[in-house]
């Protein structure tokens, strides 16, 4: 009689058990949730700095390559971006400001000796021939504001599909493929207003600190409708940096030392 | 001969700074070596000018930089200096060593006004003189102080005080030429041969000083500003003949009319365009009372304006095109309005840009042209054509382009 109580005790408890596990599984997780991982596992830093190299190459495979410096800041999920190109000569010093997802975006060039406000729609033209348009560089693809929902779970794979509720955009939906093992986004595809899919990002090489968090160190967007391709790779990056509050104004766009 | 000899003494330089790396000057530095090539169909001469510049900064601590432009050009033309070499800027600059305020000293530039062309509120460096429509003036530094305070982040006051007032810089010998063929005949007509001109300038005495308040809006930048100086450009005060062993010298006084100007500038989207960015400059100008020979030159206020949009197409076709109410060289009633268009075209998988900039004029339907081809033949080098010309004639509002008429080359290295 003891063994039979105690043989479903120790079924009941194994069932529970592996319910638990199943419910604790990747597989149950929801969208939001996802990101929400994807999220955590970034290093957590109210700015950071990057040093990278982006090769620009066109249909014929002529490249040509820039150097960059770019600081980065996100406050309550906005992101604020300072970029400056340092290389070639012909580019070299032009500074882009984009505050707030956008919101604002300035151009400096040196010949002008003034900053240029650059107008909203305008966002979607590339920004110095990269296949980045200004709008890409600012915009938050993880913003809580866009409704998402998992397509697909893979091997290696979670499909994510984004819509972003903003008729101001270039793009009326995202797909993020979100690497199950270290959860970070390691493509995206990027759908026009038409649907036809426009450009794809893809993470090549990223780096896991100690904490688990990934900072991406390759980066390739391509555009499939001219057929360009950017590369950029990371060359240094920091995060926390002591910067002033005025930093990220343009006040700071003709500064020749950043 | 001279300007040979300087032109290989440009190339020289050129090539000792080409060859030795940065560092060994101790400081950043970007090169620009640029030819110009031009031929003036009115004058049937082909014209040279090489330029060296030098852009460097050096900093002296993180917040504190000292910076410049070194320029070092030898030309041919008619009128132009054979060759100059000295600093076109060179000044301290500082950010937030006081809280909250930048400032700039030295020679600077300082560029008022959202437009890119012939702005009214840009008036504290002069241009080269002449209007030219084949590329891009840049200004001429003079000595002076600004500083930028910064209340938050959205808005700035500046103020600009300069010692002393930075002419054109107009040849000598192009002002007596001028007025030589101005007042010559005149002049023989009452019997007096004008055979020389001597010229004489009244200095401008008082400092020139501006203020202007910037405040970023959701969706444009705007600023309001006030500048007390001068005309940079000579007026004629008085003329007098004196004879001389010859014949008659003509003296010429020369002054510079004191101006103040209030000025609206904004830029941001331009309303209902997707797209498009507009840009415009107002200016009420109130100029000194100014008369010559019984001629009212200057008396009542008067308005100022270009207003401009950029746009570029999906083609990649970029198109800055806006209207303009006195150009820079007409002055209180002789003001009118023009209408002007920028137009460059990036081809695909091709080294070569077209362009064409045009300036139309609404009163006489004048016109100047400039039709040109840009050649990117690497990273670093460039070259362009040009072809200037004007519909209309000589006495037309746009007639002063008629001596640019011609084909103009340059070739751009970077270093």
């Amino acid at each position: 009689m003891n063994f039979k109580k105690y043989s479903m005790t120790i079924m009941v408890l194994c069932i529970i058990t592996i319910s638990l596990n199943f419910a604790g599984s990747t597989g149950q997780l929801t969208a939001d949730e996802i990101i929400d991982r994807v999220k955590e596992n970034q290093v957590d830093s109210k700015n950071s700095k990057t040093q990278a190299e982006m090769i620009l190459s066109d249909k014929n495979g002529i490249t040509e390559t820039r150097e960059i410096i770019m600081f980065e800041k996100d406050e309550n999920d906005k992101i604020t971006m300072l970029m400056r190109f340092l290389s070639p000569k012909s580019v070299e010093g032009v500074t882009l400001l984009s505050i707030e997802n956008g919101d604002k975006i300035y151009l400096h060039m040196p010949a002008y000796q003034k900053p240029r406000r650059i107008a909203g729609s305008s966002k979607q033209e590339n920004f110095m021939g990269t296949d980045f348009s200004y709008e890409d560089i600012s915009m938050d693809y993880q913003s809580e504001e866009y409704q998402k929902s998992l397509l697909e779970e893979t091997a290696e794979h979670f499909l994510i599909e984004v819509l972003p509720d903003d008729k101001d955009l270039a793009y009326n939906k995202f797909l993020l493929y979100v690497q199950k093992e270290q959860f970070y986004v390691e493509k995206v595809e990027f759908y026009d207003l038409d649907g036809q899919l426009t450009k794809t990002l893809e993470i090549k090489e990223v780096k896991i600190d100690d904490e688990g968090k990934f900072t991406p160190m390759k980066i390739e967007l391509n555009n499939l409708l001219d057929n360009h391709q950017t590369k950029m790779n990371i060359k240094e990056i920091e995060y926390n940096l002591e910067l002033s509050s005025g930093f990220f104004t343009i006040r700071t766009l003709p500064k020749p030392s950043l | 001969m001279k300007f040979k000899q300087y032109f290989s003494a440009v190339f020289f330089l050129t090539s000792i700074m080409a060859n030795y790396s940065i560092p060994a000057f101790a400081f950043d530095a970007s090169q620009q070596l640029l030819y110009e090539g031009s031929y003036a169909i009115s004058k049937g001469k082909l014209d040279h000018t090489l330029t060296l510049n030098i852009d460097y900064f050096q900093e002296i601590s993180d917040d504190i930089f000292l910076q410049g432009d070194l320029v070092i050009r030898t030309t041919s033309k008619e009128y132009g200096q054979p060759f100059i070499a000295g600093p076109n800027e060179l000044y301290l600059s500082t950010y937030d060593i006081v809280e909250n305020l930048d400032l700039k000293a030295g020679k600077i530039i300082t560029r008022w006004g959202a437009a890119d062309l012939f702005s009214p509120l840009d008036n504290f460096n002069p241009m080269p003189p002449g209007m030219t429509l084949s590329k891009k003036q840049g200004k001429l530094g003079a000595l002076g102080i600004s500083a930028s305070y910064y209340m938050n982040d959205l808005t700035y006051l500046q103020a600009v005080l300069m010692p002393e007032l930075k002419t054109t810089p107009y040849p000598v010998q192009y002002l007596k030429d001028s007025y030589l063929a101005q007042y010559q005949t005149i002049y023989q007509a009452q019997g007096l041969n004008i055979n020389t001109v001597e010229l004489a300038y009244q200095s401008a005495e008082n400092v020139i000083w501006g203020i202007r308040l910037n405040h970023s809006f959701p969706s444009f930048d705007a600023a309001i500003s006030y500048y007390r100086g001068y005309f940079m450009d000579p007026f004629p005060v008085s003329l007098t003949t004196t004879p001389n062993l010859l014949g008659t010298t003509l003296e010429v006084i020369l002054g510079f009319p004191v101006k103040q100007v209030l000025g609206l500038e904004f830029q941001g989207e331009f309303p209902g365009i997707e797209g498009a960015t507009l840009r415009g400059d107002f200016a009420y100008i109130i100029p000194e009372s100014w008369e010559f020979l019984n001629n009212q030159i200057l008396e009542n206020p008067y308005f100022q304006a270009v207003i401009s949009a950029d746009y570029t197409t999906d083609s990649n076709l970029y198109l800055n095109s806006g209207f303009i109410y006195g150009l820079p060289f007409e002055k209180g009633k002789n003001c009118s309005p023009f209408l002007y268009l920028n137009a460059k075209q990036e081809l695909e998988n091709c080294d070569f840009t077209p362009s064409y900039v045009g300036i139309l004029s609404l009163n006489d339907m004048s016109m100047g042209n400039a039709i040109g081809l840009d050649y990117q033949i690497s990273e670093n080098v460039a070259a362009s054509l040009s072809y200037v010309f004007l519909l209309g004639d000589s006495e037309s509002k746009l007639g002063i382009l008629e001596s640019s008429r011609g084909i103009y080359f340059s070739l751009e290295w970077l270093f």
